[in-house]
């Protein structure tokens, strides 16, 4: 099972160049189910990976640029009436897809992020009363810009929290710029892709992923992690059992690409920062959220 | 934060232990309104029922000090200040609510325990006193206490030398402004008068009066067991009264064969000291006895707390003080009494005689013993000897003097204790309340000897003893009466349940004898035997001590239990620590494998082998094919290889 994955992130580190680590760090969160956030300066290749992933994992993808002035009705569909028929029908907006990727979505009001992750959370999505359940399964690739940027609104500290990881993908080093200057126009290459997987299978390898097992010995070093946040003398925002639990997820992930049916300690450690950076942050911005975490994970104990 | 106090059990029950054991001194109505506030307060926590404002507790707080000054006129001395103290504690538990009230509740629950441990030092207390200040004390440690239990037993330990070199060091002293039983403790006790039903109303209760060893003594039989305490001489007919008599300053002298017996007394807060008829002399403290010339001693502060005299026996001390005028006074004779005495006094001549005819009259009349004899009226003397002739001890005693002096012979009223209960495991004799008595000594041959007419009446008393006499029904006691021959049961000393009671009564009176007796002189010569074996005690006790901490140390000590894959870890560590390479806490074990690996390739095979078999067991949980034994030879022959 774990070949295909294999597969996957070869294909996507072709295109998007020397982030391999990266690149596995998103497949790893859409695996363990959960969504994911990209902080970074426009144009460092966001768009490219997302795209990317949607092709070669065959999820029906959607892209919503978020602006100041989108409306929760822009993201979310509504109601129409038809003439012909003398009612109310639904128009599905830009969410009712696979894996949907919210563009600069710091840039939208906090009421239209809070339709968005609203949805995240639910699963589905309630228009005038009412419900309608959203296809699975259900990724959201949100980017944000660095929050110091002018014009953008922070998401509040409950809403980071619904995105299992935080990436930052940098500027690409000087031999990687060459290499893509040189190369193939990566939207190209893109749209030649096709997708790995057959219907229902990546959905199937997310369900596996309960299966791998956590030792207690490494369920311990996950409590002492958040014990180790709420620490007296610690900077970062203390972590929740939710967090810790997609911890867990994360590590699971984690090892399963490495072709394991157990966690070790490494695999968390690996997820740590991408998975804490954001919680930790808060209000004080991703960026420092992923410091805080570097220091925990220096700081606490592996259960031996 | 709201606190609720019966949310938390072991604090809740060690207060309300605290309570019972204080509400058993205090008269009843308090400790049913204590009660009754802890249901309550439960009530308030459990179904929501209406509390009681501050305001409301404070208002009957003032309502208790009135009600207690109104019942004892004061709020010194013992039962009034259990009263006011059981009274507020329990008007404190029922305003419990915040963390500052636990402190408070805590506090008074100390304070309960230790007034309970300064008036009653029975065995049978100390372990819900242990139990109770257990409860409080753990309340009062700190929430993020690790192992609470285990820190308290910690503590606890600790603190046994402590107690071992204060209670030594510090001996037992009797306070003479220690707090006064009070007023209602007068009920079950001696006064200096005796009218009818007095002795009656002391033999009701079934308290113990005092213990007394006299395994040194001849005498060992219930019946000659006559515990002297006052002598009376002022007869009004059934109802007499002490004559103050002056101190005899006769000589103090332990003299060569007198047999030695001990009575620890409970606490009287009276004067009274009883002594087994045939004693010389009484030892407490120095200078604490006077002796009367009616060989009747006291003490000259009154007794507040258990306590232990020495009495010195003698098989021929008798009382021969010459009688005094007084010793013949009689109330005016009047009807059939005048009668009699004055055709007994015809008909023989001689005082033996006389009391012959005397004793005839008593045992040959029908008289019947009885506890409730009804009240006699104004003319008790005649109605009682010549009506209803029923009556207890003291209507015997009184009579029969009282005749006995309009006889021309002087006699006079004695009351104690007679018998007591004899417990074969601790050798000493117990002797209650039930055994209170009242006998008569007349003067004849030169010398003051004892009549007992109440033995005539009911032999039975005296066979078996007050304890089980009273505990017959009346017409039981009555039939046994009648026939004289009767045999008392033999008792069953294998009853389990006997033996029991005797074990305990045993281990309490050793118990407190052994708390009360370490005074001042104990601890001379507590000290002086250290002293003689100085070297050996200094051994004894340091070598005590070492070993006091070495099991305190191992007790408490978390003991490690080290698995076969940390033990493989450790190895690794210990060696790389040697050579520079330290594991920080952070990086995992296998990681720091790969590291040492890296570093010293001669290595690598064995620890790739570790690192797998580490992989296996604590994360993947599964079987190795490796073996611990083999991986370590295999690492001592690696690491012997490079070197």
């Amino acid at each position: 099972m774990s070949k295909r994955f294999h597969e996957l992130i070869a294909e996507a580190s072709k295109v998007v160049l020397d982030k391999d680590t990266e690149v596995r760090l998103a497949i790893t969160c859409l695996l363990a189910g959960g969504h994911l956030l990209i902080e970074d300066m426009p144009g460092v290749g966001k768009t490219t990976l997302v795209q990317t992933l949607g092709k070669l994992t065959g999820l029906k993808t959607q892209r919503i640029q978020f602006t100041i002035d989108l409306l929760p009705a822009d993201v979310l569909g509504s109601q129409i009436f038809n003439p012909q028929e003398h009612k109310f029908s639904f128009h599905s907006g830009p969410i009712f897809a696979q894996l949907v990727m919210a563009d600069e979505l710091n840039r939208a009001s906090p009421r239209t992020q809070s339709a968005l992750l609203q949805a995240m959370e639910e699963g589905e999505v309630s228009v005038d009363g009412m419900t309608w359940e959203l296809p699975r399964p259900f990724y959201v690739i949100a980017t944000q810009n660095p929050h110091q940027q002018t014009g953008t609104f922070p998401l509040p500290e409950s809403q980071l929290d619904r995105f299992l990881m935080s990436l930052e993908l940098n500027y690409a080093s000087k031999g990687t710029e060459v290499r893509i200057l040189q190369g193939e126009d990566p939207r190209s290459v893109v749209k030649r892709m096709s997708s790995l997987f057959a219907e229902g299978e990546f959905e199937a390898a997310v369900k596996n992923i309960e299966k791998v097992k956590l030792s207690e010995t490494v369920a311990t070093y996950i409590a002492n992690v958040l014990e180790g946040s709420r620490r007296e003398g610690f900077e970062g925002a203390p972590l929740s059992t939710r967090c810790g639990i997609s911890l867990a997820r994360a590590a699971k992930a984690w090892a399963f690409l490495d072709d394991r049916d157990y966690v070790r300690p490494e695999d968390v450690q690996h997820v740590l920062i991408p998975v804490l950076g954001h919680r930790l942050g808060g209000n004080h911005g991703i960026k420092r959220g992923r410091e805080w975490a570097a220091v925990l994970k220096k700081a606490t104990p592996v259960p031996v | 934060m709201r606190k609720e106090f019966f949310a938390q059990p072991y604090f809740s029950l060690s207060v309300v232990t605290a309570m019972i054991m204080v509400a058993v001194e205090v008269t009843p109505w308090v400790a049913f309104l204590g009660m009754g506030l802890l249901v309550w307060k439960w009530g308030t926590e459990k179904y929501h029922w209406q509390g009681m404002s501050r305001r409301f507790t404070g208002f009957l707080s003032v309502l208790l000090l009135g009600q207690v000054l109104f019942q004892y006129r004061t709020i010194v001395g013992q039962d009034p200040s259990y009263t006011l103290l059981l009274g507020l504690s329990a008007l404190r538990v029922m305003d419990y609510s915040t963390e500052r009230d636990h402190k408070f509740v805590a506090l008074l629950g100390f304070v309960l325990i230790s007034v309970k441990a300064l008036f009653s030092i029975d065995i049978y207390w100390v372990l819900p006193s242990a139990f109770a200040f257990w409860g409080i004390w753990y309340s009062l440690l700190p929430a993020q206490t690790p192992s609470k239990g285990k820190t308290l037993w910690k503590i606890f330990l600790l603190s046994i030398p402590m107690a071992v070199i204060l209670f030594f060091a510090f001996p037992r002293v009797v306070i003479p402004w220690a707090m006064s039983r009070g007023s209602t403790y007068g009920q079950i006790g001696f006064t200096e008068d005796m009218n009818p039903g007095r002795v009656a109303e002391i033999a009701g209760s079934s308290q113990l009066a005092f213990r007394a060893k006299i395994d040194r003594l001849p005498v060992k039989q219930s019946k000659d067991l006559y515990w002297r305490g006052s002598v009376l001489s002022f007869s009004r007919g059934l109802v007499w009264r002490v004559v103050p008599s002056m101190p005899n300053p006769g000589e103090n002298i332990r003299g060569r064969g007198l047999n030695p017996y001990e009575v620890a007394i409970e606490p009287t807060s009276q004067n009274f000291l009883f002594a087994l008829e045939g004693t010389q002399m009484l030892s407490l403290e120095s200078g604490r006895v006077t002796t009367l010339n009616n060989s009747v001693y006291r003490t000259s502060r009154p007794i507040v707390a258990t306590t232990v005299y020495q009495g010195w026996w003698s098989p021929y001390f008798k009382d021969m003080t010459l009688p005094s005028p007084n010793d013949l006074k009689t109330p005016e004779f009047k009807g059939r009494v005048l009668e009699w005495v004055t055709a007994t006094n015809k008909a023989a001549a001689t005082p033996e005689a006389r009391l012959e005819l005397l004793k005839k009259f008593f045992t040959e009349n029908k008289f019947a013993y009885t506890l409730n004899p009804g009240i006699y009226g104004a003319n008790d003397l005649e109605e009682f000897l010549f009506e209803r002739r029923k009556g207890f001890c003291e209507h015997f005693a009184g009579s029969y003097a009282t005749l006995a002096r309009g006889l021309g012979i002087p006699a006079r009223v004695v009351v104690g204790y007679q018998g007591g209960r004899f417990n074969p495991i601790g050798d000493f004799w117990r002797i209650s309340q039930r055994d209170a008595h009242a006998w008569t000594e007349v003067f004849i041959d030169k010398a003051w000897r004892r009549v007992d007419p109440t033995a005539w009446i009911a032999p039975l008393r005296f066979e078996i003893g007050g304890e089980d006499f009273f505990a017959l029904s009346e017409s039981d006691q009555q039939a046994f009466a009648q026939q004289i021959d009767w045999r008392p049961p033999e008792r069953n000393t294998s009853l389990l349940w006997d033996r029991a009671t005797f074990l305990m009564e045993d281990l309490n009176y050793r118990w407190s004898y052994f708390l009360m007796e370490f005074d001042r002189s104990s601890q001379d010569s507590f000290f002086a035997l250290l002293g003689q074996y100085k070297l050996l005690s200094i051994v004894g006790i340091s070598f005590a001590l070492i070993i006091f901490f070495f099991l305190v140390q191992n007790l408490f000590k978390t003991r490690v239990v080290i698995t076969e894959e940390q033990e493989l870890l450790k190895t690794v560590q210990e060696w790389g620590t040697q050579h520079h390479l330290v594991r920080p806490s952070s990086e995992p074990p296998l990681q720091y494998f790969s590291r040492v690996g890296r570093q010293f390739p001669q290595l690598q095979d064995v620890l790739a082998r570790m690192s797998a078999y580490y992989d296996q067991k604590v994360y993947a949980g599964n079987k190795t094919a490796d073996s611990l034994k083999d991986l370590k030879k295999d690492w001592k022959s690696a690491i012997q290889k490079k070197s």
